[in-house]
């Protein structure tokens, strides 16, 4: 039988970056495949080649044995192949109906046939099984109501190919399952399916052949059917970069040195759990730090453990903290952590389990709706990001424009940025200000100290490099001795030697006595510098691994968790 | 008040709402599309001068009308091209309309009508119905702007293009993922927003006063800007507001000239503040939420997140 | 370091400008007049003799001050629009103060200022807590404050409370006029060049060292130059975003204060007081790049060909003074337009930003 859709040695780079290498696959009616791969393997890179968003450098593309060329979304919309994104693209005001239909609306007369569009969207929503009141408002829909519109767009648009972008990133467990039985329904009536994920488990209850794609190439493709979920995921990593052995945690520390400057309100605060976190705990196998939490209800306990000192608390401590996301949906459900002094712990998980919002948390940028927040054993839960950075709490931001640097100001001037109240930075009571020749004497001597080039304190942070850029956050985060730094995706786009430097930088850190959280989806990243790693889903620590533990075992970990 | 002055207080809201509503039916259109039109009062002007510009040349009301609309669809041009083409921002382009409309209709009421003072002579007006004891009722911009938002609001509702424009508003990148262009369909708004406002300018001289004075249209695009506001975005809305704004001139008008009694107490200035004060309250959620559309001003990068 | 890079930004207001004047030559060529005559005419109104100077200097005056309204929250990322009702509650307040507070003399002007620039503060501050706290965006509520502040005055306190009692025994419609030592001092013995000028220069100095030399001004900066880094950093975004519109609410304030005090309408607020100085402002902040020494100069240049534009309805000119508004208009569509303009701008983008396969073009979608 003819494939319905084929990708002859597909590739497209973005600068030097290959992020599809020479792909070729084939997909035939009524068959699930499903693409996975780690972050950055070029799994979505391929789907908007295929949808038109990006023109490959090289390759073809065939629908039903015709070579074609798809030059953008409408393209794709004609030849049958269809996509349900991972962030929707839906008008929230607008119906269901009206979400659908738009851009290919039923007309009688000069007007929009809108009866007609609820009866056939109606009718697709009921052929394909999927409930939806064509007639609601799309922003009183949950998530996966929403999620339906989307597939029912694609669907009413004729689509004979659809492909599902990490579609089951946004859903409930319940949800999910309705979704993938939706999926093998629509392969059973005959369309082609592909479908990107992480999950490998889901994988394997819905996919017919799985592709596995790393670094931009397709290194295997095997059938679902008894596929050995271990080999898939060793399959997924990337083997050429041995990691190095992590620097050993320093075990004794200037301990005090570094305890945050707290209010004087704050220590006398009668609230015991602050006081008793002095006293001797017991050790026991979960480590120090677990021992004195209360066990929060969702029982994650062992997510603790810390080979942080005997005495001291430790640098960071999460006690069953929930938390909202920007949408209003629960991000951390009475997550429970603890970052010993000396201690780099990483966070692994798929993208959107709370690593964000666990960062920000914990930098005081999210207000925690329930549980609490502890620095060095002071309750910090109710205090904003300027408080806490005054407190001792670095923050290497996910992205350095939004959160960063500010691209308009010199490197001198973002280096004073949250701290230019103070001196060095400031002078005079009365009359505050900015101390040029200070400021200039710091920028040039963090510049020397993080290598930043160039090495002009004056320059405008946008002009610099994004590697450069990153030393400059660096530089003004590590160079006050802090107590607790919060690192987020913080090598993401650098090259190798910039990345090699900002390990160090965490390393020494730690070396130093400040707990330091690392956020990535690269694995690698986090094996080779964090003691300890945890693996967040669903808002929740869902697991803990060694840095040793071998790429099979992580894999597995991260991309079987949910 | 006696039954009198309640019609003539009524025929003096039907004579003096139509150019704020078009305008403000024009604001409708751009914002619904996702473009802040600051030019409002710009294109007002734009559209009153040539409005009677156009009457007195051709002698004919409604050619100036039509001029009117014209020299609007063309100061909407100019915002599409700065707003759209160049991507400045919106509130700058905005302001870069009305400020040109200044300079460029005092200039020209000067160099090509030769106006002593600031004020044409008089110009032909639109065909009114004379009401006796009540004064004259403009019946063509009564009845534009009565129209003019229903059809509208029946564009947006019940047409493809007023879906597509509905959504453009609020999520430009849903609207290119369906294969239509936002670009297109936010000139199309802006354009048609230059040529509701020209045409509301154009009532002005045409309909109103008979002739046109350098102060046009003395702050009544900024009015229109508060009746998109109040009216929450829909043309009726819009219309509703822009009736309530003239109807709280009117009352100031008719307190101060026969009032007696606690009302008339009331300073004028606090009569005529009210419509934005309470456009403000709107805005602030104190009077029932005003929420824009989800896009409004937020300029379209096809290839920015 | 490089000087030349810091004033990069004033480039394309300069381009733009001379674009419009170049415009404007060949539009009064077109209809048959001079150029080189009206130039010479504006010159010699602007700054012919001290009745010239002294134009010039009060119209800079304003303009500089109401150009420092829009350009200081700009630089925080504000729009504030609302020059025009702060530059009449600057007035007013001038206005009544002058007349009523009735101090030591040497006290009294100062005095007087500081009111007139307290009114304005709060009334820019409204702006701000309505975004910081509600979220109205200021362009809409400055706009409508403007409006409101223009019916309170011209329709309640001038025409009510404020207005003359006529004991003067003649009816000139507007509030009485201040008292002789709250006006700001004339310079010259003749014309209206007064201390206002230099009181306005000054600040436009403190302006800029607010921005360049304090720490408050390095946190506006940062929220104008990223507003999620100035939060991640713990920069107060809401109180500093107030902030920036109670000192631009001052500045115009200190406008209009400048306006009644300096002698530009006999001391007194008049009826129906319509200069548009706050509008203006808007423009000089936009040609003068959004920095002091830009809004200095701009306000300067426009300063002068209003002041000049007398001149040019000279018979032998045979201009409309209209002249300078059009100029000051086509100048601000061409800085607006300036991406269509110039050509080595910022190019369209090929490459997908930041990370490679990571982003869908329309992930992040909404807006």
């Amino acid at each position: 039988m003819e494939p319905v859709l084929q990708a002859v040695s597909l590739s497209r780079s973005f600068g030097p970056v290959a992020a599809c290498d020479r792909i070729s696959f084939s997909l035939q009616r009524g068959e699930v495949l499903a693409l996975v791969g780690e972050n950055g393997a070029g799994k979505t890179t391929l789907l908007s080649l295929l949808m038109g968003f990006y023109r490959p450098d090289g390759g073809e593309i065939r629908v039903d044995g015709e070579t074609v060329r798809i030059r953008g979304p409408a393209d794709a919309e004609a030849l049958g192949l269809g996509m349900v994104h991972q962030h929707f693209t839906l008008v929230p005001p607008l119906t269901a109906a009206e979400n659908v239909v738009l851009g290919r609306e039923p007309r009688r007369g000069p007007f929009l046939d809108r009866r007609r569009a609820e009866r056939e969207v109606a009718g697709v929503a009921r052929a394909s099984g999927l409930p939806v009141d064509p007639r609601a408002r799309v922003d009183g829909l949950s998530v996966g109501g929403r999620q339906r519109v989307e597939i029912l767009r694609v669907l009413w648009r004729g689509a004979r190919v659809v492909a599902f972008d990490e579609p089951t990133a946004a859903l409930s467990p319940g949800e999910a399952g309705g979704l993938l039985a939706t999926i093998r329904g629509l392969a059973r009536d005959g369309r082609a399916i592909l479908f990107v994920s992480h999950k490998l488990r889901e994988v394997a209850t819905v996919a017919d052949r799985i592709a596995i794609l790393r670094a931009g190439r397709l290194v295997a493709t095997l059938p679902a059917a008894g596929a050995d979920l271990d080999r898939v995921a060793a399959l997924m990593v990337v083997k050429e970069r041995p990691a190095p052995p992590p620097a050993a945690p320093s075990p004794r520390l200037r301990r005090g040195a570094a305890l945050p400057p707290s209010a004087p309100g704050e220590r006398g605060r009668p609230d015991g759990r602050g006081t008793s976190r002095g006293a001797p705990e017991a050790g026991g196998g979960r480590g120090a730090g677990a021992a004195s939490l209360p066990v929060p209800p969702g029982g994650e306990e062992e997510a603790a453990s810390a080979p942080s000192p005997r005495s001291a608390p430790p640098a960071l401590t999460l006690t069953s903290v929930s938390c909202l996301d920007a949408r209003g949906a629960p991000a951390l459900r009475a997550l429970s952590l603890a970052v010993g002094r000396g201690e780099i712990v990483g966070v692994a998980g798929v993208d959107g389990n709370g690593q964000r919002e666990l960062a920000e948390v914990a930098t005081g940028l999210r207000r925690a709706t329930g549980g609490r927040v502890e620095l060095a054993g002071h309750d910090v839960t109710l205090l904003g990001p300027g408080a806490l950075r005054a407190r001792g709490v670095a923050h290497i931001p996910e992205d350095r424009e939004r959160g960063g640097l500010c691209g308009a100001l010199s490197v001198a001037e973002n280096l004073a940025l949250g701290r230019a109240s103070s001196p060095p930075f400031c002078r005079g009571r009365w009359l505050p200000r900015l101390d040029r020749r200070a400021m200039d004497a710091v920028a040039s001597d963090l510049i020397r100290r993080f290598g930043v080039r160039p090495e002009d304190p004056d320059a405008r942070a946008a002009g610099l490099s994004g590697g450069n850029q990153q030393k400059v956050v660096l530089a003004r985060e590590l160079s006050g001795d802090p107590v607790v730094v919060v690192a987020v995706h913080p090598t993401r786009g650098l090259d190798l030697r910039a990345t090699a430097a900002v390990h160090d930088r965490l390393r020494e850190q730690a070396a130093r006595g400040a707990g330091v959280l690392i956020v990535s989806f690269d694995l690698d990243e986090l094996r080779a510098v964090a003691h300890r790693l945890v693996v967040l889903c669903g808002g929740r620590i869902a697991g803990e691994a060694a840095p040793a533990a071998t790429d099979a075992e992580l894999s597995r970990l991260i991309a079987g968790a949910a | 008040m006696t039954h009198s002055t309640l019609a003539s207080l009524l025929v003096s809201i039907l004579a003096y709402a139509p150019p704020v509503a078009l305008a403000a039916l024009g604001g409708v259109l751009s914002e619904r599309a996702g473009v802040i039109n600051i030019g409002l009062e710009g294109m007002m002007r734009f559209g009153a001068f040539f409005g009677a510009w156009g009457a007195l040349a051709t002698g004919s009301a409604w050619w100036g009308l039509g001029a009117g609309a014209a020299a609007g669809l063309a100061s909407g041009a100019l915002l599409a091209a700065l707003a759209l083409w160049a991507r400045a921002d919106q509130i700058v382009a905005g302001v870069a309309v009305n400020l040109l409309a200044l300079g460029v209709v005092t200039f020209l009421l000067e160099w090509a009508l030769g106006a002593d003072g600031g004020i044409t002579g008089p110009v032909p007006m639109l065909p009114a119905l004379a009401l006796g004891p009540l004064g004259r009722l403009p019946a063509v911009a009564t009845g534009a702007m009565l129209l003019l938002p229903a059809a509208a609001g029946l564009f947006l509702r019940a047409t493809p293009w007023g879906l597509r424009w509905r959504a453009v508003g609020e999520n430009p990148r849903a609207v290119a993922a369906a294969g239509a262009s936002v670009v297109r369909l936010r000139g199309a708004a802006v354009l048609a927003s230059g040529a509701l406002a020209g045409l509301g300018g154009a009532l002005l001289p045409l309909a109103l006063l008979g002739r046109f004075e350098d102060r046009m249209p003395a702050g009544q695009g900024f009015i229109a800007l508060a009746a998109v506001v109040f009216g929450k975005w829909t043309p009726l809305g819009a219309l509703g507001a822009a009736i309530f704004f003239a109807g709280s001139e009117g009352l100031q008008i008719e307190l101060s000239s026969g009032g007696a009694g606690l009302a008339s107490s009331i300073p004028r200035g606090f009569f005529l503040a009210l419509p934005y004060l309470l456009t403000l309250l709107a805005l602030a959620g104190f009077v029932g939420k005003a929420v824009p559309p989800a896009a409004d001003g937020v300029p379209w990068d096809p290839e920015g997140r | 370091m490089n000087p030349r890079s810091r004033l990069a930004p004033l480039l394309p207001p300069l381009l733009a400008l001379a674009t419009a004047f170049a415009l404007c030559a060949v539009a009064i060529l077109a209809i048959g007049r001079s150029p080189a005559a009206a130039a010479a005419a504006l010159a010699e109104g602007a700054f012919d003799g001290p009745m010239a100077l002294g134009e010039t200097a009060l119209k800079a005056t304003a303009l500089v001050l109401t150009g420092l309204a829009v350009a200081l929250p700009y630089r925080a990322g504000l729009f504030n629009i609302g020059g025009q009702g702060q530059f009449l509650v600057g007035a007013i307040a001038a206005a009544w103060a002058g007349r009523t507070l009735g101090l030591p003399a040497p006290i009294e002007l100062p005095s007087v200022l500081l009111f007139a620039a307290a009114c304005g503060a709060a009334w820019g501050a409204l702006a701000g807590v309505l975004k910081a706290r509600r979220g109205v965006h200021e362009v809409i509520s400055t706009i409508l404050l403007n409006w409101i502040a223009l019916h309170l005055i011209d329709s309640w306190l001038v025409a009510g409370p404020l207005h003359a009692s006529g004991a003067s025994g003649f009816s000139h419609g507007g509030t009485e006029a201040v008292r002789a030592a709250a006006r700001l001092p004339l310079l010259l013995p003749e014309g209206r060049l007064s201390l206002g000028l230099p009181l306005a220069l000054a600040a436009a100095l403190l302006a800029w060292w607010i921005l360049a030399r304090t720490p408050f001004g390095l946190e506006l900066r940062a929220i104008g130059a990223s507003e999620p880094t100035a939060r991640a950093v713990g920069i107060p975004v809401p109180r500093r975003l107030v902030q920036a519109m109670a000192l631009g609410g001052a500045f115009a304030a200190l406008a209009g204060a400048a306006m009644i005090l300096g002698g530009g309408t006999d001391y007194r607020y008049p009826e129906n007081y319509r200069d548009p100085y706050g509008f203006d402002g808007i423009a000089i902040a936009l040609v003068g790049a959004g920095h002091p020494l830009g809004v200095v100069l701009a306000a300067g240049l426009f300063g002068a060909l209003r002041a000049g534009a007398i001149g040019l309805q000279d018979p032998t000119v045979g201009l409309h003074r209209s002249w300078p508004d059009i100029l000051e208009g086509v100048a601000v569509v061409l800085i607006a337009g300036q991406r269509l303009f110039v050509v080595s701008g910022p190019g369209r983008r090929s490459q997908p930003p930041s990370a490679p396969g990571e982003d869908l073009p329309e992930a992040g979608g909404g807006r």
